[in-house]
């Protein structure tokens, strides 16, 4: 029977396949004759497999019952003793075969022809995107013909269901990539990306499934009855398709969000971090995690001060835009609300992003740098209480301003502190920032200019950021007059700028817990340590063997004041522990093998690191060297 | 040549009897002769043959033909002298019939006897044949 | 002999619109059918639904003591299909079509199907939707019988052709009939011509079967009464089994199924001056069953 249908069919549909050949051959001529302009390939090529073929996998498929409704055939072939289901099926592979040997041909000159590079075919069209050219080309035919099929049992009007089934199926596409894209948003994974792929798969498939049964039950005279079960079934595939697919990205929970530890807080009691799952808390104390609020679906930073944790979560919105808001919560995790909102048109934060979140000392305030592109003023400072009342802008009254940087508050909350980057000379000789250190006074809202500064790009020194305790701040001060730099020391009561270090450049510095001793490694491996309360460099120590390599990032202190550094042999990392004297007190392997050098942090008796591969924390208990798995 | 009419209101297979006795009757059919197929002969009418094949039966049963070799049909031998006892039987009944009308008229046998003799010289005189 | 088709309860509707709501129809092997009733009312639609090509809304379908689905194909090896008017597919060249079918019976016979070409005259090379309408008929014909079917339903196939058309297409018929034994389910209008192979009747009327009787007992038991009366003729002969009754002044006349001696006392009761009982054709006996 099969044989027979092929024949039946492929005889049919002859002159369609004909023109199909002259299609083609008219393509490879045109390729000879233009091979060497670059340009007219280009065109050739995308109209070959945007326009050419797409159109005649549709036409093929809408075509695809056009004889049987002529005079009522169907009936005839009907009476005839084959599963009317077979004859669906038998139709579909023929013309398929058919669709084929057009598309084939074109994918393989596409692939061998001189005038197209092997492999890499760029088409000047953006809507193709990323997609590869082999679901250009094998898949695409299949999945528009497929559809077209589907819905050639609904009237002979080719042109009619040609355009229905092309615009249904751009419709579902359109929906299934903007739902992927929601997800997106909500989950931050790019596995959504495989669901959206498989899903649009399984659209054709419902369809054909649709299809298929309405012919094998539905009563073939009564058109209206054909579509109406046609629709109904198509409907509850689709539907079906989804839910297997929802099913499946939940079931398989892991491929819907991607493990990932986002922003991490530690304090001397606590260390506070945010992955994928929500907000926990390790305490040290206890030695356990737990989870203190659910997942913000955001990867914006975390920050901390009093009892009080601030962070930014996006979500997107129907109409494709997705919004930022900044919201606020107990440390615990209770009382979580939002702070400031940016999708009402009315509001000043109308369509912001946040920037620079930095929660007061004492919990009381919340500080941070809107930043709207669209605007004239591309950012403004604020701040706003806890409450979320009383928000209130500040204007630097700097001109033409690049970027801003909030470091902290000071000065008993009374002031903040921010680097501030001037559009023009942004970086230096040696490719490192240009700013200043301004002290904002909350109260007047007047700026003062402390120091002239110098950081690595966006290589934020641990500390110098959205920390609430800057009472003293740490930086490398740039002497304009010297042309020279120093690691210098700011302190917002007294408001005075100490020199630290001159001799050398340095590259990384840390506070420790208590904010009264500042270590600094310099270009040439030399650690020190700085004491503001005796306004001198007090320790100074050779280091070898360890790993520098961000220096930014190498040290950390422990709550009880000694220092963490790492050390890299092969692929195996250890955390080494340095005394008093700077001294190599012991050194403990890491839990996993990694080539990164990933960060340290403490809190209570732990040391931790982020396995960066793994996405998880370890903690490491100093008092026992025993690891335990934070994360 | 036997001719079949539906809208008369002989059953299609006494009509089919009543044609082969004819044509036995009439010579046309000899006495062992073969008789048309049952399928040739259903054709040749246009009936069903199983009609056909209920009238072969039925003169079967009469002794008008018989059946060889389970599918051939034969005119039997004394199938003219039965037809011909026959067909006196049928003319009896004729006139059976005839004569209780003429009693429904109050005809009494006198005037039946003379109806029957003129008729009878009237029939001689236009010079029509026995009828079939 | 035994039972070849069974339908049980069958209901169809269109919208809703009713065809046939409790349709029950017995076929045995061997026998000519004739399915009889007024264009419109389903005799087309009741073979459809037995060909498998529109699904009946209720009932079963029993070929040979097993149930028949919409989605049954095997059963349809057995049965041959002349529709009215069939169409095929236009492209094809009759050679075409024949190969087209042969592979969907099991049991077909290419040597049966050549024989019927020649014999009905047609040529393999000739496109199918250039042959005219008898041309067409014997080509079903062929296709059907080719194929060696148990069961021929034939759906009015004859209507709009000529006679010496339609006598050559019955001739055929019998035949097959003659050869094979086969089953026919005959739908047409020809009434008359009906009459000369039926066996049993259906009469098919506002969806519902009215008489499911042989061919025979039907004629036989048929009869229209003309009386006359002294006065007026009474408003009804009160006997069951009217299917028409007409008054005029002192005429009256009726067809009466099923007729009985009873039923004939009964009208002699009613004192007429005069009684004609007579039989009646085929053609009447229909009209008057589906004149209620």
């Amino acid at each position: 029977m099969f044989k027979r249908m092929l024949i039946k069919e492929w005889k049919e549909k002859s002159g369609l396949f004909v023109f199909a050949l002259v299609a083609l051959a008219v393509f490879v001529l045109a390729l000879s004759a233009y091979s060497k302009d670059k340009e007219t390939v280009d065109i050739l090529a995308s109209t070959a497999f945007l326009v050419f073929l797409p159109v005649f996998s549709i036409l093929l498929g809408a075509s695809g019952f056009f004889t049987e409704f002529q005079e009522d055939a169907w009936a005839y072939l009907f009476s005839r003793p084959v599963k009317k289901g077979n004859v669906w099926i038998a139709k579909y592979l023929s013309l398929l075969t058919l669709l084929y040997a057009v598309v084939l041909p074109f994918a393989f000159l596409a692939r061998l022809h001189p005038a197209l590079e092997s492999g890499a075919l760029s088409f000047s069209f953006r809507i193709v995107g990323d997609l590869s050219f082999g679901v250009l080309a094998y898949i695409l035919p299949l999945l528009l013909f497929t559809t077209a099929f589907s819905f050639s049992i609904l009237s002979e009007k080719v042109y009619i269901v040609a355009f229905l089934a092309a615009s249904t199926l751009i419709v579902l596409q359109i929906a299934v990539s903007w739902a992927g894209i929601l997800l997106f948003y909500r989950t931050w994974s790019y596995s959504v990306f495989s669901l959206v792929y498989l899903l649009s798969l399984l659209i054709p498939l419902s369809f054909a499934l649709a299809s298929l049964t309405t012919v094998s039950r539905a009563d073939f005279s009564q058109p209206r009855l054909r579509s109406w079960t046609f629709t109904k079934r198509s409907a509850i595939f689709i539907l079906a398709s989804i839910v297997l697919m929802a099913l499946i990205g939940f079931v398989g929970g892991k491929l819907l969000r991607e493990r990932y530890i986002y922003s991490l807080r530690a304090r001397i009691d606590a260390l506070y971090f945010v992955t994928e799952k929500g907000f926990f808390k390790f305490d040290p104390a206890e030695g356990r995690t737990r989870k203190i609020a659910k997942s913000p679906s955001s990867w914006g930073e975390i920050s901390m001060g009093g009892d009080k944790l601030a962070y930014v979560q996006y979500h997107l919105r129907v109409s494709g835009r997705d919004f930022a808001g900044l919201r606020i919560m107990n440390s615990d995790g209770t009382q979580e609300k939002p702070l400031v909102g940016t999708a009402n048109p009315e509001s000043p934060f109308y369509g912001v992003y946040f920037d620079s979140v930095c929660v007061s000392q004492g919990g009381g305030r919340v500080a941070f740098i809107a930043r709207n592109r669209r605007k004239a003023t591309p950012q403004g400072i604020w701040m706003i209480k806890s409450d979320g009342t009383g928000p209130r802008g500040y204007d630097l009254g700097i001109p033409d301003v690049y970027y801003d940087y909030i470091l902290g508050f000071g000065d008993s909350d009374r002031a903040l502190l921010l680097l501030c980057v001037a559009r023009a000379n942004a970086v230096d000789a040696q490719g490192r920032q240009v700013a200043r250190l301004l002290r904002l006074d909350l109260e007047s809202g007047k700026a003062e200019t402390l120091a002239e500064v110098r950081r690595t790009w966006f290589a934020f020194v641990p500390g110098e950021r959205g920390m609430s305790e800057a009472e003293r701040l740490a930086f490398i001060q740039y002497n304009e007059a010297t042309a020279r730099e120093h690691l210098a020391v700011y302190d917002s009561e007294t408001r005075e700028i100490t020199q630290v270090y001159a001799e050398e450049s340095v590259r990384g510095f840390r506070w420790n817990k208590a904010r009264d001793k500042l270590a600094f490694l310099t270009a040439g491996s030399r650690l020190g340590v700085y004491s503001p309360a005796e306004k001198q460099v007090v320790k100074m120590a050779e280091l070898k063997g360890y790993d520098l390599r961000w220096p930014s990032q190498a040290l950390e202190w422990t709550a009880d004041d000694r220092l963490i550094l790492r050390r890299l042999e092969g692929k195996t990392s250890s955390m080494c522990i340095l005394d008093a004297n700077l001294a190599e007190q012991k050194s403990i392997k890491l839990p996993f093998d990694t080539f990164y050098a990933s960060r340290f942090w403490s809190t209570g008796q732990y040391a931790v690191v982020e396995d960066t591969e793994k996405h998880e924390l370890w903690g490491a208990d100093l008092t026992t060297d025993k690891w335990v798995r934070i994360y | 040549m036997i001719t079949i009419e539906t809208s008369g209101f002989i059953p299609i297979y006494e009509q089919i009897k009543k044609g082969i006795k004819g044509e036995i009757s009439l010579g046309v059919l000899k006495a062992n002769e073969a008789l048309p197929s049952i399928r040739d002969l259903a054709a040749e009418l246009v009936v069903n043959p199983n009609t056909v094949a209920r009238a072969y039966r039925e003169l079967e049963f009469e002794g008008l033909i018989y059946t060889r070799k389970g599918k051939a049909s034969f005119v039997s031998e004394n199938s003219t002298s039965l037809i011909q006892r026959d067909r006196v039987r049928l003319s009896e009944d004729h006139f059976d019939r005839a004569i209780a009308e003429a009693r429904k008229f109050g005809l009494d046998a006198a005037e039946i006897r003379r109806i029957v003799e003129s008729r009878l010289r009237y029939h001689e005189k236009h010079g029509e044949g026995e009828g079939r | 002999m035994s039972e070849l088709l069974k339908i049980t309860g069958l209901g169809k509707s269109f919208g809703r619109h009713p065809v046939f709501e409790d349709l029950n129809l017995r076929l045995s092997e061997g026998k000519v059918y004739g399915l009889l009733g007024l264009n419109g009312e389903g005799k087309t639609t009741l073979i459809r639904i037995l060909m498998g090509v529109i699904p009946a809304c209720k009932g079963q379908i029993h070929y040979k003591d097993s149930e028949v689905f919409f989605r049954s194909a095997a059963y349809k090896e057995d049965v041959g299909y002349i529709p009215e008017d069939p169409f095929f597919f236009g492209w094809m060249k009759v050679g075409d079509l024949i190969e087209f079918n042969a592979g969907f019976y099991p049991r077909w016979d290419a040597h049966r199907a050549a024989d019927l070409l020649k014999r009905l005259s047609l040529d393999k090379k000739t496109r199918v939707k250039t042959l005219s309408r008898g041309m067409k008929l014997r080509l079903s014909m062929a296709v059907a019988l080719a194929a060696r079917p148990t069961l021929l339903l034939l759906d009015d196939p004859t209507s709009g052709l000529d006679v010496p058309t339609r006598h050559d297409f019955l001739q055929g018929i019998i035949r097959e009939l003659a050869d094979s034994g086969t089953t026919v389910l005959f739908s047409t209008h020809l009434v008359h011509e009906l009459e000369r192979i039926v066996d049993h009747l259906f009469i098919l009327h506002r969806g519902r079967i009215i008489l499911d009787e042989g061919y025979e007992a039907v004629k036989n038991s048929t009869r229209r009464v003309r009386l006359a009366f002294p006065g007026d003729a009474p408003q009804t002969l009160g006997v069951e089994g009217l299917l028409t009754e007409s008054r005029d002044g002192q005429r009256m006349e009726a067809v009466v199924y099923p007729w009985s001696e009873e039923k004939e006392k009964k009208i002699e009761g009613l004192s007429p001056l005069r009684l004609d009982v007579e039989p009646l054709t085929l053609e009447d006996i229909f009209r008057s069953f589906v004149a209620g």
